[in-house]
């Protein structure tokens, strides 16, 4: 700095406006100029008022009165900084809500429903017939459920693209079947996934557990939510449940939960719970039509734990027509495993 | 910079600065005055961002006292012994009607400013320092800011009759 802009720091002194460094070459200066000197010896006066609090307020006070208040270039505005974010995070809402929802070439796997009450018997979509398949384009919104019968309670809204899926590989199959459950799954089709949230067995019929279809478990969703999410909006962020495959060197690799399995891989199972409760892992028994506890062991109790992963320590093989039950407190999900031709 | 240094430099500036306002004689014992008192209680400064300050601030006091005294003395003004007043130890009225009558002048002085100083002045007094000032007036450099504010301190010191306590 030379000795004119020097000079100008003056004016930050009695303020106390100047940083270190400023401070510093203002005194180094004053040291060798008695004139520089001087002129801050005589700002110590104004620097005693402004040391004092009341009166640097009131001097404050006089300069900022009637001030105008200051014009800001408009992209300086936080106003329209939080306009401009708004504006961009409904235009992304807007193309999710309205893309185009592809086709799925194996099955579509249904986001998960809770119902009033578990029947006796898992019922199948038998209803959700190839007539009943539904362009996801021409979905609306969600029907509240019957509660008194929970087979209706599935959600009928959303599409089942259905196709057999005569080979591997599992990511794409193509597909053109109703998906079938445990007892109507037939060996030659891939078997879709679909999940169900149902209440206890011994749980009452109740409209209010039934009224939303967002509730219990949720469905991954790169693979099932995405075009669900703008109707359920208040949908969980996370994922219910979530598969792993084990692979051949005994490490487990996270897969989407619409993958398709080949009959006796195994899969690990992991569970977010949204309430903490005890877990019960049911699997369906085809053979005997009946549900068939898996884990824990009877007599044993495990509690998951709330908004974390609990990875279920049992590993299932995977059949053909896999189905699982897994409840947590009062609320159950069934969980349909997709899997390939039987062989 | 040793402190001696900066303490040898200092003399050489208060007694410049005392000389222009008494006797040559009285402007070496203020320095020496100033000196001391950095010595007995300000031992533990030896940076020159920590000394200078200080030194204004000493020198400051000690031309006041000075100009008191002689005052007290009857060296500008004779008045009997009976209205001489004690002193009292408590806040310096003096001190305090000289802060509110700069306070009032300064108030005043400011409201003739325009509202590029004023705005500036309410910022420098919120702690602002030149950098964060640029950026708030939008200023394309912090010369800038240095420039203007520089200006407004000699216009607000012409207004205000050439110095800030009017004891030139």
């Amino acid at each position: 700095m030379n000795k004119e802009e020097i000079q100008k720091l003056i004016g930050g002194y009695a303020t106390g406006s100047l940083t270190e460094e400023e401070r510093r070459i203002l005194f180094d200066a004053a040291l060798d100029d008695q004139e520089l000197f001087d002129t801050l010896q005589n700002e110590q006066a104004l620097k005693e008022l402004f040391d004092d609090p009341l009166s640097r307020e009131q001097v404050r006070h006089a300069a900022a009165e009637s001030l105008p208040s200051l014009k800001r270039a408009w992209f300086r505005s936080p106003w329209m900084w939080g306009t401009g974010v708004s504006v961009a995070a409904a235009a992304v809402l807007l193309v999710v809500l309205l893309r185009p929802i592809p086709q799925h070439e194996a099955a579509y796997v249904a986001p998960p429903k809770q119902i009033a009450a578990s029947p006796a018997q898992p019922r199948l979509d038998v209803k959700e017939s190839a007539p009943a398949i539904q362009d996801r384009k021409s979905a609306k919104a969600v029907k509240p459920v019957k509660p008194a019968d929970p087979v209706d309670n599935v959600d009928k809204e959303e599409p089942r693209a259905l196709a057999p899926a005569p080979s591997p590989p599992p990511a794409a199959v193509p597909s053109n079947q109703v998906p079938s459950g445990p007892s109507q799954a037939s060996a030659s089709q891939s078997q879709s996934v679909e999940m169900k949230d149902v209440a206890p067995e011994k749980a009452p019929v109740s409209a209010e557990t039934t009224s939303s279809p967002v509730s219990g478990f949720r469905a991954q969703q790169k693979t099932l939510a995405a075009p669900a999410m703008g109707r359920f909006a208040s949908a969980p962020p996370r994922n219910i449940y979530s598969l792993a495959r084990r692979l051949e060197n005994g490490a487990y690799l996270d897969v989407p939960v619409d993958t398709v399995f080949q009959p006796g891989e195994i899969i690990r199972l992991t569970v977010f719970a949204r309430a903490a409760g005890p877990l019960t892992v049911l699997e369906w028994d085809a053979d005997n039509s009946q549900w068939k506890r898996v884990f824990p062991l009877e007599g044993e109790t495990v509690q998951a734990p709330a908004l974390e992963n609990y990875v279920v320590p049992h590993d299932i093989a995977v059949k053909p027509g896999e189905r699982l039950r897994v409840t947590v407190g009062t609320v159950a999900t069934e969980i349909a495993i997709r899997t390939t031709t039987a062989r | 910079m040793t402190r001696d240094e900066i303490l040898e430099r200092l003399r050489e500036r208060i007694v410049g600065f005392a000389a222009s306002r008494l006797q040559r004689d009285a402007a070496q014992d203020i320095a020496q005055e100033v000196l001391i008192v950095l010595h007995e209680k300000y031992g533990h400064l030896d940076r020159m961002e920590d000394l200078v300050p200080v030194a204004f601030e000493i020198l400051r006091f000690k031309m006041l006292a000075l100009r008191r005294k002689a005052v007290r003395r009857g060296e500008y003004n004779q008045v009997s012994v009976e209205d001489i007043q004690l002193p009292d130890p408590g806040v310096d009225p003096a001190a305090e009607a000289e802060r509110r009558e700069l306070r009032e002048k300064l108030i005043e002085a400011i409201g003739q400013l325009g509202e590029r100083c004023r705005r500036i002045i309410a910022l420098k007094l919120e702690g602002r320092n030149f950098i964060e000032i640029q950026k708030i007036l939008g200023a394309a450099s912090v010369n800038t800011v240095y420039t203007w504010d520089f200006r407004c301190r000699k216009e607000l010191l012409e207004i205000m009759g050439g110095s800030w306590d009017g004891k030139r």
